[in-house]
Formats: structure tokens, C-alpha cells, sequence
């Protein structure tokens, strides 16, 4: 079985490189904090509620036996988000919220996953 | 991986911030370093500076410390005729080390560190809930 098959695993997956990706991006920020003319950047966030109900790739697509069939439009969610700068110098205080929110977020998101692996393994009678 | 990537960059940080308390600490420490011959210059009051450069194996931009840059600027005389650095009339000139400004600076750069700490924890419990998946 491949759980990343699996949209909701898909989504999570997704969710977790993400917040990876803006935890490196807000290190950078923090580390930078001191160096002058240097722009805070933050990831672009991204609607994984959209990604789960149907966008993205973690979509059910419909069976197609001929090809002149029209198949499901591909959703214009990505997981690649882009960077966007700030202008203005670097707050510290407002960097610290948003590694913190991460790292919650993060959390979060495992502990999810967890629950759906346990409930999944539920369902096989383990 | 990302939050290695989180790691090191914080790290680069933290280097950062202790070259510049290193500076800070030496400017503390010559406060009344005057200079050994008379007319002399004194200890001028140093400062480091930072600047951001890409880090290609992160792929990211991390922090470098340039030099530091002694600070010119007026001295100020001191009337004290006993010391080896005084000058015809008795005058000494002292560094322009100001301690309120070098404790200012003390301050902004341990909070820097103190956030850069901070990353690092943040993207250690990251790293330790992935690792936790495996419990299952």
C-alpha cells in the first residue's frame, strides 16, 4: 500500500516540506537580523485544504477509456511556494512567533498523521 | 534537508553574534587604554559588520563577518599630566569607547543570539516529531 496515494497523506506529506522549507527560510531571516539592508523573506502560504478537497496531485482523477475523453482539469495548487520579501528591516519578535507557529504546526501535523496511521491500522485489525 | 539547513544557518548566526560580542568585550576592556608616548593615539572603539552571502551548499543566504572597522571620529582630552601619554600641556586623549553605548550593543547582540537559540530548538522538536512518526 502507498500511503502517499493516500490524498490526505499526500496533503500532510506536503504540509510537513513545507514547513521545513519556511523554517529554513525564517532561520535565515533571524540569522540575517543583524546584517544591514538585508530583506525578511517568508514562504508563500498555501491553501492545503485546497489540496486535499481535490487540487493538486493528490487528486481521484476519472478513469479515462478513450482518449477523447475530457479528464479533470489539473488545480493550480502547488506545494512550491514561492518566496516573498518584506520590505523593511527584520523584526525579531516577529520572526520568533513565526518559527514558533511552525514548529506548533509541525507538531500538529505528525501527531495527524500518527492518528491516521493508528486509525488506519485500526482498520486492518492490528 | 530543510531543517539541517534551519540548523546551520542559526548557526552561522550564533558565530555571528559571539564575533561581535568578542568586539564589544575588547572596546569594554580598553576603555582607558590611552597610547604609551606622548601625543599618542589612543584605543579607538572597533565595530564588526555583517553582511549576508549565499551559502551554496544550503542554497540559502547565510551570515559573514567582515572585518572589524575602527571608528574615527573626535577623542576626547583628559587633563592628567602624571600619565606617560600626556602631551606638552598636561592633556591626554582618551578613546572614544562610550560603555552605555558597547552595553547597548551587548544586549541587541545576546538577543540575536538568544533567537537564533530559539530557531535551533524549534527545528530540533521538528526534527524529533518526524522522528517520533516511527513510534507509529
Amino acid at each position: 500500500m502507498d500511503l502517499t496515494q493516500i490524498p490526505l497523506f499526500k496533503a500532510m506529506a506536503k504540509k510537513l516540506a513545507w514547513l521545513g522549507a519556511r523554517q529554513a527560510v525564517l532561520a535565515e531571516n533571524v540569522a540575517n537580523a543583524n546584517t544591514p539592508g538585508f530583506r525578511a523573506s517568508d514562504l508563500k502560504p498555501v491553501d492545503f485544504g485546497k489540496l486535499l478537497n481535490g487540487g493538486g496531485n493528490g487528486i481521484l482523477k476519472l478513469a479515462a477509456t478513450s482518449p477523447g475523453h475530457i479528464t479533470t482539469p489539473a488545480s493550480g495548487v502547488t506545494t512550491e511556494a514561492p518566496k516573498v520579501s518584506s520590505s523593511g528591516p527584520i523584526q525579531l519578535e516577529d520572526q520568533m512567533m513565526k518559527v514558533s507557529d511552525t514548529a506548533t504546526d509541525f507538531a500538529f501535523t505528525t501527531s495527524l498523521y500518527q492518528k491516521q496511521i493508528a486509525l488506519l491500522k485500526e482498520a486492518l485489525g492490528h | 534537508m530543510d531543517l539541517h539547513t534551519s540548523m546551520q544557518l542559526a548557526f552561522a548566526g550564533m558565530t555571528a553574534q559571539g564575533q561581535r560580542l568578542k568586539v564589544i568585550a575588547q572596546n569594554l576592556a580598553n576603555t582607558d587604554s590611552t597610547a604609551k608616548t606622548p601625543g599618542g593615539e589612543p584605543y579607538r572603539r572597533k565595530i564588526i559588520t555583517f553582511h549576508a552571502v549565499l551559502d551554496k551548499t544550503l542554497g540559502a543566504d547565510s551570515v559573514a563577518v567582515g572585518r572589524p572597522v575602527t571608528v574615527s571620529g573626535k577623542l576626547e582630552s583628559k587633563f592628567d599630566p602624571g600619565n606617560p601619554a600626556a602631551d606638552a600641556e598636561g592633556y591626554v586623549q582618551m578613546p572614544n569607547v562610550n560603555p552605555v553605548v558597547e552595553l547597548m550593543d551587548m544586549r541587541d547582540a545576546q538577543q540575536s543570539y538568544q533567537a537564533n537559540l530559539n530557531v535551533i530548538d524549534a527545528a530540533k522538536s521538528m526534527i524529533s516529531h518526524t522522528l517520533d512518526l516511527l513510534r507509529g
